[in-house]
């Protein structure tokens, strides 16, 4: 078990949430520039299973801010969509405590053994006025820009320069477009 | 209506004709390499051709198995299936046995089969989407003209001594791992003779079967380009197929519009990280680069 933790498991999880964590760095410039207007929030979609403690999750998040401190700045929802996923939406206006915390709370659920149920992490903001998102993929380990238009369609042109904005804030961006799935229907 | 005229550009008959005769002059140097080892080529040749016939006749039913591709009828696909028929109307081709889709949202289309009257046509649901009528009309121009020139039975031909030489290579190893050739050589002097021989005929073989390769591939980027001429023809407009040939190399096609939570639910989802901008010599593509076939379109376009 402690080998498996030490050189199997944990390595992995450490490689992905390196990754992720370039958004909490990056936070500060992010909310700096001029073509971004960070909105706030964030959330973390996963395919809920039967579980005390998904039953539970509410709880199971105010505990959690409130044990990690960032229970007062930051509001969150429970929120299932149609896909029968389930949302868990934060609201918190620095970006880099809702990066955080959005970190926290996958990483609780993975804790609880249920991380292969994460399937992304959200961040909405507007870009250039339009609105837009970067997506974390959970399993691939790689974000990825979304600017939606209209319903369920893409501005593909903007995302290209969304794409080449993360490269100047040091956002790992995922390179086979093939990948860039979008999430219709953000409930934030 | 006009008739259209398969009119040639003399350039590319000139290339495509030394390419041809390269080709000849290594079946020539293949067949004197087996005669002078004294291995009889006819048996090679004949399990050449067969493997040959095997892959034309094959063809269709194997690229429609590898892609997925799924044979639609009129009924599903009535605009498809009209603008496939119109165009080989035009093209004076009888309209294909098989129009067939794939399920991918990235705009693609091909060609296959023995024979015009054994053709199939198929394309891709990012074809219909992302590329407008005139668009899609030039890309299925392009893939008729192919059909018309019957590309996948001579370029199969062409690689028959590519086959040939694969063959005999295998056969080679094969046979070296069991002992050695019996009685292959001209001269029977012992081992070391029959050696040398072999060693000769293997070394001419790998030389022969890479040669070969390439003025293959050479040869089929020249059919493609063969194929766009062919295409803006019948359409009557060389520019439309350019610019469907930039949106179907352009990176932004690609990005598909399927929710992420549908594809996480309809498998596990794949880490695939495609070596995108693997650089390989141009010499190994059997398509020209875009570029060079936007550049041929646009000087149709003047001259039409």
């Amino acid at each position: 078990m402690v080998f498996r933790v030490l050189f199997g498991r944990n390595k992995q999880k450490q490689v992905e949430s390196k990754r992720y964590f370039s958004i909490i760095d990056a936070a500060g410039s992010l909310t700096k520039r001029s073509d971004i207007v960070v909105t706030g929030n964030a959330g973390l979609v996963f395919t809920p299973v039967e579980s005390d403690f998904f039953v539970n999750l509410d709880n199971e998040i105010f505990d959690l801010l409130r044990t990690s401190g960032h229970r007062a700045r930051t509001s969150y929802e429970i929120i299932n969509d149609e896909f029968g996923t389930r949302w868990v939406t934060l609201n918190n206006s620095n970006l880099k405590d809702l990066a955080t915390t959005i970190h926290l709370v996958g990483t609780m659920i993975t804790d609880q053994g249920f991380g292969n149920q994460l399937i992304a992490a959200t961040f909405r903001f507007d870009f250039e006025g339009k609105q837009s998102y970067f997506i974390y993929n959970v399993k691939q380990g790689n974000f990825y820009p979304l600017v939606t238009a209209g319903d369920r369609e893409r501005d593909n042109m903007a995302e290209m320069q969304l794409r080449i904005v993360m490269d100047e804030e040091k956002i790992p961006c995922e390179q086979n477009l093939e990948n860039w799935y979008p999430l219709w229907g953000i409930p934030f | 209506m006009k008739k259209r005229e398969y009119s040639r550009d003399p350039e590319l008959v000139i290339r495509m004709a030394f390419t041809s005769f390269l080709l000849l002059l290594l079946y020539i140097a293949f067949v004197s390499l087996l005669w002078w080892a004294g291995i009889p080529p006819i048996f090679i040749i004949v399990i050449g051709i067969a493997m040959a016939a095997f892959q034309v006749f094959g063809s269709d039913k194997l690229v429609l198995m590898t892609t997925g591709a799924k044979v639609v009828s009129p009924q599903e696909e009535p605009k498809l299936h009209a603008m496939v028929e119109r165009l080989a109307a035009l093209a004076e081709i009888p309209k294909p046995k098989k129009i067939a889709v794939m399920d991918t949202h990235v705009p693609n289309a091909f060609a296959t089969g023995r024979s015009p009257k054994n053709a199939v046509v198929a394309v891709t649901r990012g074809l219909m989407s992302k590329l407008n009528e005139k668009e899609q009309e030039a890309v299925l121009g392009h893939e008729l003209s192919h059909v018309k020139n019957r590309d996948v039975m001579v370029l199969t031909w062409a690689s028959l001594i590519v086959i040939m030489a694969g063959y005999l290579l295998q056969m080679l190893f094969w046979m070296s791992l069991f002992g050695g050739f019996g009685g292959g050589g001209r001269r029977q002097e012992g081992g070391g003779n029959a050696f040398i021989y072999i060693m000769a005929v293997y070394l001419g073989t790998i030389v022969i079967y890479f040669l070969s390769q390439l003025v293959i591939l050479s040869l089929s980027r020249y059919r493609e380009y063969a194929a766009d001429r062919g295409g803006a023809i019948l359409t009557g407009s060389p520019m439309h197929l350019a610019s469907a040939l930039q949106k179907i190399s352009s990176d932004i096609v690609r990005i598909p519009e399927k929710d992420l939570r549908q594809v996480e639910h309809a498998n596990a989802f794949f880490i695939v990280n495609a070596i995108k901008g693997n650089k390989m010599a141009a010499l190994l593509s059997s398509h020209p680069p875009v570029e060079k076939r936007v550049q041929r379109l646009q000087k149709m376009h003047r001259e039409l």
